[in-house]
Formats: C-alpha cells, structure tokens, sequence
C-alpha cells in the first residue's frame, strides 16, 4: 500500500472498486474499537441495579436484532435472516444468561466484566471442539458477545442520528450486521480492507447505490473519523482530504459516466469496428436484478454468471435444487434467447465453512476448488445442474466448467451432466442438451487446448486466474502485485494463442476478466481476435464507445507487434506510446499494483 | 423418565438452523430435556442453542434424549420426529 501526500493531509488510496459510482462524503472510522474502561468490580447493594443494567443491554440487543432481521428480510428474503435467528437465541440463552448474572451476584463482577469472562469460558469450548464446521460458530457468539457489551458502554451513541448523513464507513472488515447498524439511506460509500466480491455486504450496497472500495490495507489507520473522503468504486480510488482540484475533477468525471451511460443507452446502433466486425459484449455479475441494468446498458446477455453468491445466502447447509432453481429461473427469465452463461460452482477461497470443510483443506487456491470439488463431490454438482437445466427451459442458458486443467475433468462433467438429464427425463422433465464451456485459467488446460476444443462447446478465459497461475503470484499477496501483471509476454502469447485456437475450432471465446473492462486491453483483445468481452455492467459504455471507434485492421497489427515483444518493459513502452492519454492506460500498467500515479 | 437413541440423518448435521429448530421445538414443553452422544456422559440442555451445538452432531452421530416430566412423551415424539424428518430439509 503506498500513498501519495499531495500537500498537507491530502493523499490518494488505490484498491478495488466493488460496487460503482462516486460518493463524496464525511469518514466515520469505524474499525479501531475504541478502548472503554469499566469497573471490574462492584458493591453488594449495586448487584440488583447492576442486574438490571445487564438485562437492559440483552434487551436492547434483542431489539437491535429484530430490527436487523427484518431489514434482511425486507431486503435479501427470508432464507438471510435465519443466521440473526441463531444470535437472537443466543441471547435468549438461558445458561449464557444465568452464568452471567452468577458472576454479578456471586463474584461482585461489573455486567461488563461478567459478561467477558462468561463469553470467553464459552468461546474456549468452541475453539477446543475438533469439527472445523461447528468450531465456527464461537464466531456467532462472539459477534452477539461484543453486540451486548456495546450496549452496556453506550458505544452505540456513534450510530444514532446525530452522524452526518453523507457517511462513509471505513473499517477493515465490515460484516453484513455491522453494516445494518446503520441508516443505509445516509451510507454514501465504504472503504475496506476486504469484504469479497460476493459478499453480501456488495450485493447490499450496491442495491443501496453506495460506492465501494476494498482491498486497501491498514485503512483504519490511513482514514480518521471527520476526514472528507471521496470514494470512486468505478476506478477503485479513495481520496482523503481531496483539494477543491481533486474534488472538482472526480465530481466532473462521474458527471461525464453518468452522460456518457445515457447517450449510449439512447443509441442502439451495433458494437462493431469501424470496418463493421461485430464485438459483442456481455456482463459478469451474480444477481440477476443486474441483468436488466447490463442490457440497458448495451450488453448482449451474461458472459459470466457466478453461482457462488446463490451458496454464499447459506453458509451452513448446501441450497436446495429447488432454491437454485429459482435464482437461475430469475436469470433466464432476464436473458431470454440472450446467452447467460452460467459458472458452476467455484468456492476455493474458505469464505464458506461448509464447503471448506469439505474440501478439508487450507490451500484453495491451488487445492480442491472448481470442477475438482465438484468432480468429488458428484452430488452437489449434479442438483446445480439440474437445476440450471430446469431453468434453462425458460431462456438460454449455457453452462460454464471452471477450474478445468485437462480434458479429462471436461469430458468426466459432461458425463455427470448427461447423468443429470436422465435424472429429470426419469423425473419427467425434458430438457435440451446444454452448450457446455470451459474456464481457461490453468495454463494447462491453454497447453492442451486442442484437445479442450475437441469437447467443448465453448471457452471462457478467466484472465485474473490465469494471470495468477501463469505468472506464479497470489493474486492475494500485496507484497508482489507489482508482478500481477496482464501486460506480461507470458499472457499476452497466451491470451493470442486461445484467440487463435478459438478461431481455428470454430468456438466461441468469451474474456470475462477484469482486463476486458480495460479500454486499452480491450483494444488489444479485440485485435489478438476476441469478438466476445465481458464485463462488469457499468463498464460498457467506454468500451462499446471505445471499440465502435477504432479499426480492427490497425489494432490487429499493434497486438501482433506487442505479441513479438520479450520484456514486460518493452510491452509497457510500446504500449504508453501507442496509447498515451487513454483512460485507465495507468491503472492497467498497474492493474493489481495498488499504488497511485496521477 | 424416559429416553430414545436417534441418529442425526440430514447432511450437514446439527448445524445452527437445525439446532435452532430443536431448541424451539423443545422449548416449547415443560419437561426437562437431556442430551448426550451415545456413550458419552456430558449431557446438555436441550433448550440452550449454545449446548446444541457444542454437541458438534455431524451426520451419523447417535445421540441419547431423555425427558422428564409431565409432557415427556410427547417432548420426545416431537423431537425424534423432527431429527429424523431431517429438521425438514431435502437431503
């Protein structure tokens, strides 16, 4: 993470933008607790008052939670609220309860002191169970521990109304309950550490329109309560302190998307090159609510559906068919003869207990994730199916394998996907066969690409991963994201030889990275011979705006030129020469590198 | 008094929604509930969701009820049907 000062107090943060849009509003630093001292002790005549001071607490974390509850229900449906449920019976606990008013009675303890040292004897059971899965839930209790003792100190004084009302939370991780706490109607941006990219606190904010940056490292540290903040989610960027400059510029700036947005959702004309060859674009998102959005926009369906969000809602059972089916209904329903193109599950990241404990493993980046997972555990990935199958029915969905590394997992999914349709035809449920795609984003599986084509219907390239992969570094790993580099040789040869393949097989290719939304990269892309981009939904205007003004002729020769080049240095200078001035040039020459330059 | 061995039968075991329905379930008879696993003799309060899950029952575990009290049989029918009805869910 490095900042750069310009003048005094003013600095530049660069992480992820996650839900779009430019707020402009006052920070409230919610992450560093604050230390609140307490009496450890108390007197024998103070017990019933304190006893009373306690219940008062545990009623109003009751009532805290109820309101919550219905919030989630109102907002994300009922199968959401049923986690509040557990921590509302928490605090209906009766052992819980009593164990704490004993230590008041008994010990002199302050409610404060009780309530720690009860939640603490609890928690060390739970961390002493061997379960990974049912160890997790001391999280639950904590989370309801420090609601309590939160109530007790009048730390929630900091939510009520008298906060400003163009807020912008900054916390190193902000929990969906967390975020609730708040009057979501005054909320304007957030800044985190992390919060996932399906996170429900994502999906929340952005239904919310509240820009999202995350991925910025110490940032309770970097951000103070009072500060004035500007939060871009489109290009990923926090000013702190911003001179009248700065300010004026950014605000200008999401004026311009915003018209732009407009102007190319009044023209309807096709996404083609100057000489006519047609480029479609599509949008990657996880809600279906976002498809009519992307449409308007100028996308021509979904390049890529991500389903763990649909597993996300329920962390500890798996989804029924019945529930999947309902979320892919809603997509295809959206798309209608429109492409969705829908990813099978790929939980690798350990953000789902269930499913990490049946991967039974650390390591998910390069463990059992993806079609692994889903080759091991044939059941999970058939009632996907199935149900995207069902759904299918009501509009056209294809079906996306990811994490693929050779042939063989390919040709084995197939087999469990025609499993599935007999399955529903001894149901009596019909269905078409499904046009079947891979993920490429193990290099092996671009190593062994003919033989890939060969099986697949069509081919998906998932540039983040494959950068990963290909370039060995964590995508996760701050300390290296200098080498998280799209520009590098490897994976532009890479990225050309998958157009060629493509084209050479007769397949369809669709990039669903985050480069696609690069103007730049999708220039090159478009020249290496990819006619399918897609993208987060707000990016496309640019692009379409971006690809309807250049010639294919003249970006076919500056790719095959970039694709000679053996440095990344060279790349990098070939490339700012040729496309000196073009938006998000900078950033794309520091994609994953979280440093700023102006 | 009276007691019956059941075996946890939905995949993902006495998770936090299964084991808040038990606790409601139980909750709502007079009669004082125990659980155990089988052969084991740490027994639980089946009304305390914190209890319930400390039980850590993944599927396949076999877990001894006992009840006492007024309502006792019909606490145990309720809770035996529940558990074996998988807490309602499809696998």
């Amino acid at each position: 993470m490095k900042e750069f000062s310009e003048g005094k107090d003013s600095r530049q943060l660069m992480g992820v933008g996650l839900a779009p849009g430019v707020a402009l509003g006052t920070a409230v630093n919610i992450g560093a607790r604050s230390a609140v001292l307490y009496p450890l002790r108390i007197n024998t005549e103070e017990v019933e008052a304190e006893i009373l001071r306690l219940r008062k607490a545990l009623r109003k974390s009751r009532e805290q939670l109820e309101v919550i509850k219905e919030k989630f229900q109102k907002q994300l449906g009922n199968e959401h609220s049923f986690i509040i449920d557990a921590h509302l019976l928490m605090l209906e606990d009766k052992h819980l309860i009593s164990e704490i008013e004993n230590r008041i009675r008994q010990d002199l303890a302050s409610s404060e002191r009780a309530l720690e040292e009860a939640g603490e004897r609890w928690l060390s059971i739970y961390r002493s169970l061997d379960d990974p899965f049912f160890r997790e839930r001391g999280s639950d209790l904590q989370e309801v521990v420090e609601r309590v003792m939160e109530n007790l100190s009048g730390l929630e004084k900091t939510r009520t109304r008298r906060l400003p009302s163009d807020l912008v939370l900054v916390a190193p991780e902000i929990s969906l309950a967390m975020l609730a706490d708040y009057d979501l109607d005054r909320v304007r941006g957030l800044v985190v550490t992390s919060c996932g990219r399906t996170s429900h606190v994502t999906i929340i904010a952005r239904s919310y329109r509240i820009a999202v940056v995350s991925g910025i490292e110490h940032v309770e540290t970097l951000i103070r309560t009072g500060d004035r903040v500007i939060v871009d989610g489109i290009k990923g960027a926090v000013y702190v302190n911003p001179s009248p400059e700065i300010t004026r510029r950014c605000m200008e700036e999401a004026k311009e998307q915003k018209e732009l947005a407009l102007s190319i959702v009044q023209d309807r004309a096709p996404c083609a090159t100057s000489e006519g060859r047609r480029v479609s674009l599509y949008i990657n998102t996880e809600v279906g609510s976002e498809v009519q959005a992307g449409l308007r926009l100028g996308a021509e369906g979904v390049g890529l559906f991500r389903t763990e969000y649909v597993y996300m809602k329920n962390k500890k059972a798996l989804v029924s068919e019945e529930e999947q089916f309902t979320v892919y209904r809603n997509l295809a329903e959206n798309v209608r003869e429109l492409p969705a193109m829908v990813r099978t599950l790929d939980i690798g990241d350990g953000r789902h207990p269930l499913f990490s404990h049946l991967a039974g493993e650390e390591d998910s980046v390069l463990g059992l994730r993806g079609m692994r997972f889903s080759l091991r555990h044939p059941e999970i990935f058939k009632s996907q199916i199935r149900a995207i199958l069902r759904a299918g029915r009501h509009g056209n969905l294809q079906i996306i394998l990811p994490m693929v590394s050779s042939a063989d997992e390919l040709i084995e999914g197939r087999r469990l996907i025609r499993q599935a349709r007999n399955e529903l035809e001894s149901r009596g449920i019909l269905t078409n066969p499904p046009q079947v795609g891979v993920m490429l984003e193990v290099p092996a599986a671009v190593w062994t690409l003919e033989g890939i084509c060969c099986h697949a219907d069509f081919l998906a390239v998932g540039t983040n991963d494959l950068i990963q992969y290909t370039l060995a570094v964590g995508r996760n790993n701050a300390g290296i994201a200098y080498l998280f580099n799209p520009l590098h040789p490897a994976i532009l040869h890479t990225l050309s030889r998958i157009a060629r393949a493509a084209q050479d097989f007769g397949k369809t290719a669709v990039v669903c990275g985050e480069v696609a939304s690069s103007p730049v990269f999708a220039f090159l892309l478009v020249g290496m011979g990819f006619q399918h981009l897609s993208m987060n939904p707000y990016a496309i205007p640019e692009i379409k705006q971006m690809i309807r003004g250049m010639s294919y002729a003249k970006a076919r020769e500056i790719s095959e030129k970039i694709c000679g080049l053996t440095t990344v240095a060279e790349v990098e200078q070939l490339v700012s020469e040729y496309f000196a001035g073009w938006p998000q040039l900078q950033s794309l020459m520091n994609v994953g590198s979280p440093s700023f330059s102006n | 008094m009276i007691e019956r061995t059941v075996r946890i039968q939905n995949e993902l075991g006495l998770h936090a929604r299964a084991a808040a329905k038990f606790v409601r379930i139980a909750s709502q008879f007079e009669s004082d509930i125990k659980v155990a696993r089988l052969n084991s003799h740490e027994e639980i309060d089946g009304k305390s969701i914190l209890g319930i899950l400390l039980l850590a029952a993944a599927r396949g575990t076999d877990l001894n009820l006992r009840a006492n009290g007024r309502d006792e049989e019909a606490a145990l029918e309720a809770i035996v049907g529940l558990i074996q009805n998988k807490f309602g869910e499809q696998k």
